[in-house]
């Protein structure tokens, strides 16, 4: 009898990638089963810590939850100063923009100002710029750290501890990255929106606060708010997901984590924009 | 669970007509014909050269590389019968002892390190697991660094500390992975003496008898300490027995692992 061990490693599966490798597959029919593998994997991936995190989530709580608070910490508490920075120069870029539109075509442009910032900030912007913030600081991070740890087999060891490293490595990861993300893109567009309000003055509109505010909940629709919930949260889980498939699943060797890290920041982004869409035609649609 | 867990003189491993595949290279067979007791209280070592499958073999005996082909029993019941948390349980009773650094957790102290298993799998208080931690430490002499992060300690500290993390829990079978490499002659007369104290039962693990395995690429330092020999050649397991059988087995690698001179190209 062969056991298959449903534990880390068992989702790669380069043999399969070595059999259809010859030419006598076309470029395009290899490059699709190597996508096909790849969504597969990561899609197995993504379903087994959803499994794992929801069958243990009060298990183990003296392990698992300081994890989950110190991703937090790493990942949302101390990107805070990066993207307050970031929210009051995109404030000053919308302003900017309403200023170069107000200059070129003469339109009274801060009566847009309101809808602008909810179409293009809160709506798209925002939790982008955070989820990229996330990928580029906490997410290539992530892939190193678990990476080079399959490499020494430290996941091995902890396995041999009787610690399930998705459960212990994986799951915190993916909450607390959901968790910043949702947090840092809800204060990245509040000041965003106050910051572009003041750079708007400052840039010598007259645009009263009341009448602003006026503008922005006459652009809101009740399905923004839920989802400036979903999305950011949803982003950040995806961000901690392919991490920390690339990290604990990929490398087999040192030098394959540089590859590693780039195929991350790249399924990354592709399934955001793709998840993004997504949601923009929810939004059309509903 | 209650049955095994009381019946102590079940043979903590044992593999027949096993093979083993590498945990991460499904493509061949690594070792094959394994039949092999490791009855409780024993001590094998398990000789082999470099790349001739010995880490595979103990992480498959301990139950963690499920790559496997034929039957593994832990404590008298089959691997493959078991449910996930019935294996969890069975496999705790084997503690492992990686070689190299330890593969500790290099961000984390010693102190934490050790505490992991114990936090992660009793849940227990913070009190006794300070006390059971700051035990385990005291005796292996890790006390000076219980602080320090494990990436900063010597080798020779990480490996005392990878013991720890593995008798924490007081397993009843442990296994070794080339534990005296690259360790300085003071440092492997103390691994020799603990083992033999192991064995016979040490205050580490309640004093009772503990079954060990040792894999190493040098069975010279074993021969007056382990009671059993086995070798790995070629893809193939051999389960010598004695000293004198090891000495009189007639196999090349035999040879090569006690004069530790290679007679092969």
């Amino acid at each position: 009898m062969e056991s298959e061990t449903t534990n880390v490693g068992a989702f790669r599966q380069r043999d399969v990638t070595a059999f259809f490798a010859p030419a006598k597959f076309g470029f395009i029919t290899r490059q699709f089963l190597i996508l096909s593998q790849a969504v597969f994997g990561l899609g197995a991936f993504a379903f087994l810590t959803v499994s794992v995190g929801l069958a243990k989530l009060f298990r183990s709580r003296n392990v698992v939850w300081p994890e989950i608070r110190r991703q937090i910490l790493v990942g949302g508490v101390r990107q805070i100063p990066i993207a307050t920075f970031m929210a009051l120069a995109l404030g000053f870029v919308v302003a900017g923009q309403l200023l170069v539109l107000k200059t070129v075509t003469g339109v009274q442009s801060q009566a847009y100002a309101g809808g602008a910032i909810v179409t293009i900030v809160v709506r798209e912007l925002g939790f982008m710029t955070i989820t990229l913030l996330a990928l580029a600081r906490n997410g290539t991070s992530m892939v190193i750290e678990l990476g080079t740890a399959r490499v020494r087999g430290q996941t091995q060891a902890l396995q041999a501890a009787g610690i399930d490293p998705i459960h212990f490595l994986v799951v915190p990861r993916v909450i607390g990255q959901g968790l910043s993300v949702f947090c840092l893109s809800f204060g990245f567009n509040v000041v965003t929106t106050v910051s572009a309000w003041v750079f708007l003055y400052a840039l010598g509109f007259t645009l009263p606060a009341i009448e602003y505010a006026d503008q922005l909940v006459a652009n809101l629709r009740p399905l923004d708010f839920l989802f400036l919930a979903v999305k950011p949260a949803m982003f950040g889980a995806v961000v901690g997901c392919v991490c920390c498939f690339q990290g604990l699943m990929r490398p087999t060797r040192l030098e394959h984590i540089a590859a590693a890290t780039t195929t991350a920041v790249v399924e990354t982004v592709v399934i955001c924009v793709l998840l993004d869409a997504v949601f923009v035609g929810l939004f059309y649609l509903v | 669970m209650g049955e095994t867990s009381d019946n102590a003189a079940e043979a903590p491993i044992e593999m027949l007509d096993a093979q083993i595949r590498h945990p991460d290279i499904v493509s061949s067979w690594r070792v094959n014909g394994i039949n092999w007791r490791v009855g409780a209280g024993e001590f094998w070592a398990v000789g082999g050269l470099h790349w001739s499958g010995k880490t595979n073999l103990l992480l498959t005996a301990a139950g963690i590389n499920l790559r496997y082909r034929g039957r593994l029993r832990l404590f008298g019941r089959e691997l493959a019968d078991m449910t996930e948390e019935e294996r969890l349980r069975e496999r705790l009773r084997v503690g492992v002892v990686f070689g190299g650094d330890g593969r500790l957790m290099p961000d984390r102290s010693i102190a934490e390190n050790v505490a992991l298993p114990l936090r992660y799998l009793r849940g227990v208080d913070d009190e006794e697991m300070e006390e059971r931690v700051g035990f385990v430490l005291d005796r292996l002499g890790l006390m000076d660094v219980a602080r320090d992060p494990a990436g900063g300690v010597d080798l020779g500290r990480r490996r005392r500390a990878a013991l720890a993390r593995a008798v924490v829990l007081r397993p009843e079978a442990v296994l070794f992975d080339q534990p005296l490499e690259g360790l300085d002659p003071r440092q492997r007369a103390w691994w020799r003496k603990l083992l033999c104290s192991l064995r016979e039962g040490h205050e580490l693990v309640d004093n009772r008898p503990v079954a060990l395995v040792v894999a190493t690429e040098d069975l010279r330092p074993w021969l007056d300490v382990a009671d059993r020999f086995a070798l790995l050649d070629e893809g193939r397991f051999h389960a010598v027995g004695d000293r004198r059988a090891l000495e009189e087995c007639g196999l090349l690698i035999a040879r090569e692992l006690l004069e530790h001179e290679t007679t092969r190209n």
